[in-house]
């Protein structure tokens, strides 16, 4: 199904309104499995809500296969919906649960069973169907939450951050099981999710959300090369974040420069990702090489910087760099000690400057 | 505990210590089934010796100050109690049927009101949480003679549905109490969910709502059958004399003295709300027989 979002705007708050959304737009193609990713807060579930039903947006539209759904009750939707806390119905047993939105759509009781166990069985959970749901491990509840909400064959499947109450290796045979619904299915999917690399694995497009505005609209390739704003581009995590100025073209803080082509001058920002920089032992001077610029390594300090500090990280070294009073975090393969003098080579893919 | 650690610590070997704490803590057990013992006792005292004196009354018929047990039995309490002209089993049946249908009419409005109060936004809501509270601060002899000046003009007085729509006054406050706290513990979680998956209003309701809340309303429930059993005044007021219950046809025999009748009408208050309650668990039993849990997140 196809779906669009048009400049949804919600406000919520007894006395003080508060804006939680603020006109986000984008559209969801057919089959595709679209992440919603931003920080905790920044209006990610309450927009799936609204494309629920359950909140109801202050303006703009929800739009199924061409249609505005605005005027329908959530039950009328056709929507499957995974919440972070699984939500099974305590007082049915797992096939009951699973079967729960065929009975609402008034399937007989032989054939929405007999469904629930084929479901069942696509999670990886045949012949649990008579236990009762709290008697399951959560990996297992969430997945009866998935077979649940894929039972009805929903329009559309939302999901709200499904595996961030699982353990770190559940979660992983987690994804790929949904992925692997997702294809055999073929059901038109949204995710909420604040995990960058989560987003990046599992999806077709990545629509980014910060404090009720979408930032970033794309591929993960086009998110995590091309990333517009400061956050998106921090978002993935392992970089070191520094303030500086620009001036013609070179952001400059502290003796460290680098390239800054089509910026304009006054006070900007660097994101710079872990594997875009590298450490070597401050040349003596006058051996100095001058910085190529344009080329896609250069060294980018004009005088040496020192060490603060190292942290074992297992396979690498992360050497803390001391930039006036910032922190550039680079990995090494060998631990450089404090106060050691260091040239900073920098690789111009995995750095962004932002104007601030 | 603590007393255990100080002495472990003091002492010089680690397993003097040791030893010394092991005898603390058996000290404490034994103070521990002491008190528990104690209040075992005073249990007891409270609840069933002034039992066994009703069922020792209803079978005797003298029992003068100063001696220690009754003088004489008979069994007139308990002819008297099934005699024609007592008419017990309609009391008994006017009695258990009003509670019952107060405790209906109470749950389902508490229930409602407990959601409102917990959920909604509207006009005048905290003004509508005071006045749910408000027959507990009014004596319910006051605003008996109110409401019976009102039902009188209604055509109310004197009938069935005015006792049990009064009872539903007073107790509505309780039943609010505790459908408020249950309401707000199950929260809109399951509800959302269930909407989402295609259930209507309505069969939300029916499949998931009621089975989540179901032990807050039987408790809701048992509690208004009780206070509305056990109402007197309010009965006799509301129900002019017409609508007989075991409370207002009981209490002319405790004020006139004659114990013998009063205690065999004890006895059958006694058993018919035992009953009751009885039924009232075997339902819980049969319909919540799945663990419903209000905080797992």
């Amino acid at each position: 199904m196809e779906m669009k979002v048009q400049e949804i705007t919600v406000s919520l708050g007894r006395k003080e309104k508060r804006k939680i959304l603020d006109s986000v737009s984008f559209d969801v193609r057919e089959g595709e499995f679209l992440s919603l990713l931003g920080a905790s807060g920044a209006g990610k579930s309450t927009l799936l809500k609204v494309i629920a039903g359950i909140t109801v947006q202050d303006s703009g539209a929800i739009i199924f296969d061409g249609q505005a759904i605005d005027d329908l009750a959530p039950h009328r939707r056709n929507i499957g919906f995974v919440f972070q806390d699984t939500r099974l119905f305590p007082n049915m047993n797992v096939e009951e649960n699973v079967a729960f939105p065929c009975k609402m759509a008034g399937m007989s009781r032989k054939k929405r069973l007999d469904h629930a166990r084929h479901l069942l069985e696509c999670v990886q959970l045949a012949g649990f169907g008579e236990r009762q749901v709290t008697s399951l491990s959560g990996g297992q509840q969430q997945r009866i939450a998935l077979a649940r909400a894929l039972a009805a064959q929903p329009r559309v499947l939302l999901l709200d951050e499904p595996f961030s109450g699982l353990d770190e290796d559940l979660r992983d045979d987690m994804r790929s099981l949904l992925l692997r619904l997702h294809r055999d299915f073929g059901t038109t999917t949204i995710m909420v999710t604040h995990d960058a690399v989560e987003a990046l694995e599992m999806s077709d497009r990545i629509v980014y959300i910060s404090k009720g505005c979408v930032l970033q609209d794309g591929s993960p390739p086009e998110l995590y090369a091309q990333p517009q704003t400061k956050e998106v581009a921090a978002c993935f995590g392992d970089c070191s974040t520094l303030e500086g100025t620009v001036r013609d073209g070179v952001f400059s803080v502290a003796g460290l420069e680098l390239a800054a082509e089509s910026i304009a001058d006054g006070a900007a920002v660097a994101v710079i990702r872990y594997q875009a920089v590298s450490l070597r032992k401050a040349a003596k001077e006058g051996d100095r090489e001058p910085s190529q610029e344009g080329m896609a390594a250069y060294q980018a300090t004009r005088k040496p910087l020192h060490i603060r500090c190292s942290v074992y990280r297992g396979d690498i070294h992360l050497a803390r760099v001391d930039v006036e009073g910032q922190t550039l975090t680079v990995p090494s393969s060998s631990s450089f000690g404090p106060g050691m003098a260091v040239d900073v080579i920098v690789d111009a893919e995995g750095c962004f400057i932002y104007s601030l | 505990m603590n007393e255990g650690k100080q002495i472990a610590e003091d002492s010089n070997s680690p397993q003097r210590g040791h030893a010394a704490h092991k005898q603390l803590l058996k000290k404490h057990r034994r103070s521990h089934a002491w008190v528990s013992g104690f209040f075992l006792i005073v249990h007891l005292l409270c609840i069933l010796m002034p039992l066994g004196i009703i069922v020792t009354w209803s079978f005797t018929a003298s029992w003068p100050w100063p001696e220690l047990l009754p003088q004489e039995f008979s069994s007139r309490g308990l002819v008297e109690l099934f005699s024609p002209r007592q008419g017990l089993g309609l009391v008994l049946g006017q009695s258990v049927g009003i509670a019952l249908g107060t405790a209906l009419l109470s749950t389902v409005i508490a229930t409602c009101a407990a959601r409102a109060l917990a959920f909604h936004d509207f006009f005048g809501k905290e003004l509508f949480r005071f006045a749910s509270v408000l027959p507990f601060l009014i004596p319910s002899t006051v605003f008996a003679m109110g409401i019976q000046v009102l039902f009188i003009r209604a055509g109310l007085a004197n009938t069935v549905l005015g006792v049990i729509l009064a009872h539903t006054i007073v107790s509505l406050p309780y039943a609010i109490a505790i459908m408020g706290e249950v309401t707000i513990a199950a929260g809109m979680r399951l509800e959302q969910q269930a909407r989402v998956l295609g259930a209507s209003p309505l069969r939300t309701c029916l499949h998931v709502q009621v089975p989540q809340l179901l032990p807050g309303i039987l408790s809701a429930a048992s509690m208004v059958y009780i206070i509305s059993f056990s109402q007197y005044f309010l009965t006799l007021l509301i129900g002019g004399g017409a609508v007989k219950t075991l409370a207002t046809v009981m209490f002319p025999f405790l004020t006139s003295g004659d114990r013998t009748i009063a205690s065999a009408y004890g006895l059958v208050f006694l058993l018919a709300t035992l009953v009751v309650f009885f039924l009232f668990e075997l339902l819980l039993k049969r319909f919540a027989n799945r663990e419903v849990s209000y905080f797992e997140g």
